[in-house]
């Protein structure tokens, strides 16, 4: 077939089938805004996870590792101690804290006061506190941090709290798997509403089919519009999604905000990106094509003039 | 143009509609196919169009050999037929020049190229004026003749009728049988099923017979 007898078919297509659409509106916007909805769910439900991500990845800056020292390891030679720490690799800063300076810290803790004077001397190693580098991110690349600086000479014992940010990692691995079990779950309704839709779309020009097969139009000729017509139901659904989702955010900055302040962080929260949005609008012009396709296909071949 | 060579068309429950037929049907020729209601007129035809395909027998249309055509050939040996029934079939939503149009538009014809010809038919049923009509607002007859024209606007080489004047009054029924003789004398073979012998016994072509499912 020609290029351009295939082309002029398509656009025929797209416009027929766009023209029908407009021609019943409120069926149309009825199907559309369900679909909408129906969008408008995994979209919120990824811009949560988008958040989430970023929200950790602030968080996880605070894995510090706190070195204790040898007892037996003289103060002249803990700078040359601290000097090691900090060429590690991964080691964003470090800071010593001598057994005085440790002490006067607890003393300045409420009720400490009196414990500390019974003590006959300073009990305390010193200690170098590791900020890791911004490099590090993930829980393994801290663990393995961790465990270089334990095995550096001098130092007696290491403390990393990893088990809060492992806790916090499997819940949000949970929450992802949740969140991308919705999206599939809710992709299938787009497919499953919209092959419904033109499963009444098709019952009701039944007659159109019939006659055009009498006269000879192929399958892909008749298929066409109705395939148009999907894609054109998500991509107009999409359409109407992005805005719900913007309005949506928009009532919700206000509020988040406060909440991010009130913990005193310094989070901004995102929305839809408009690659985001344009990977939205892709994705649901495909599910409608589907939905259609899917419907139509076995519809046709029970139609027989 | 058509050739058949011992069709049998039989339907569930042992029903034989066709008997062994013969029949044939040359290039340019005009014919009528009749008989009583029943006699196997509409399943010849669907025969030929492949609308049904024959319990045996070999079937061959404008060199094609039915039984070896595959189902996504059917289309395009279809879209190469004229084909008209009792009830024109007619799409309600549309007006005559849009019902016209479909083969063209189907074969991917050019908006002035289907223009043109769309008017052409329109003005050899007479229905030139109707064409921003839609067809419920035309009479039967009216009907009947776009029927027609959306049969023969795409030049088929080939047309059927089934009972085109099965719903028409003699004098209209006269001018749509004039139609089909036209359309032979410009070179198109024809192939009429009615059971109207008084119309047609005026009119000098073949008169092919079916009784019993089998041609007399």
């Amino acid at each position: 077939m020609k290029l351009r007898t295939l082309l002029s078919y398509h656009v025929q297509a797209a416009m027929n089938s766009l023209i029908s659409l407009c021609r019943q509106p409120l069926a149309t916007g009825i199907t559309v805004v369900v679909i909408a909805i129906t969008l408008t769910l995994p979209a919120l439900l990824w811009i949560f996870t988008d958040n989430m991500a970023e929200l950790t990845s602030n968080w996880k800056r605070g894995g510090h590792i706190s070195l204790y020292l040898n007892l037996n390891i003289s103060p002249g030679e803990y700078s040359v101690l601290l000097a090691r720490v900090k060429k590690t690799e991964g080691v964003g800063g470090a800071i010593l804290k001598t057994p005085a300076e440790g002490i006067l810290e607890l003393q300045r803790q409420e009720g400490m006061q009196d414990l500390m004077l019974n003590l006959p001397d300073n009990p305390l190693p010193a200690v170098i506190d590791v900020i890791p580098a911004p490099n590090i991110t993930t829980p393994v690349q801290l663990k393995n941090l961790y465990d270089r600086l334990k095995s550096l000479r001098g130092i007696e014992d290491a403390r990393l709290d990893m088990q809060w940010m492992s806790r916090l990692y499997a819940l949000l691995d949970v929450v992802e798997r949740l969140t991308h079990g919705f999206m599939l779950l809710l992709a299938l309704a787009v497919v499953f509403i919209i092959c419904n839709t033109l499963r009444l779309v098709i019952h009701k020009r039944h007659e159109e089919v019939k006659v055009l097969k009498l006269i000879g139009a192929s399958d892909a000729y008749i298929v066409r519009p109705f395939l148009y017509s999907g894609l054109w139901y998500g991509f107009a659904s999409a359409i109407l999604a992005v805005f719900f989702v913007s309005i949506f955010m928009l009532s919700l900055r206000f509020v988040l905000n406060q909440l991010v302040e009130v913990y005193q962080m310094h989070f901004k929260i995102i929305g839809l990106t408009f690659v985001q949005c344009l990977l939205l609008i892709m994705i649901a012009t495909f599910l409608g094509w589907l939905g259609a396709r899917i419907s139509v296909k076995r519809q046709l071949s029970a139609i027989e003039p | 143009m058509i050739e058949f060579n011992q069709v049998s068309q039989r339907y569930p429950g042992g029903y034989e509609t066709l008997k062994q037929v013969n029949f044939s049907l040359a290039k340019g020729e005009m014919a009528f196919l009749t008989g009583h209601s029943g006699a196997g007129k509409s399943t010849f035809l669907k025969l030929i169009a492949m609308l049904q395909r024959p319990s045996s027998g070999q079937i061959i249309v404008n060199g094609s050999r039915l039984n070896q055509l595959k189902k996504r050939d059917i289309s395009g040996f279809r879209s190469r037929l004229g084909i008209t029934f009792q009830s024109p079939q007619l799409l309600n939503d549309r007006s005559v020049f849009d019902n016209v149009a479909l083969p063209l538009q189907v074969q991917g014809f050019s908006p002035l190229v289907i223009a043109k010809r769309v008017h052409a038919a329109l003005d050899r049923v007479g229905l030139l004026r109707q064409e921003k009509m839609l067809p419920i607002f035309l009479s039967g007859g009216e009907q009947q003749r776009i029927g027609i024209a959306r049969a023969v606007v795409h030049k088929p080489a080939l047309l059927l009728a089934d009972e085109p004047t099965g719903n028409l009054d003699p004098a209209l029924a006269a001018e749509v049988m004039n139609l089909f003789q036209q359309f032979n004398e410009a070179g198109v073979s024809v192939l009429v099923a009615t059971h109207d012998l008084a119309l047609i016994a005026g009119m000098k072509h073949r008169i092919v017979m079916l009784k019993g499912g089998r041609v007399c």
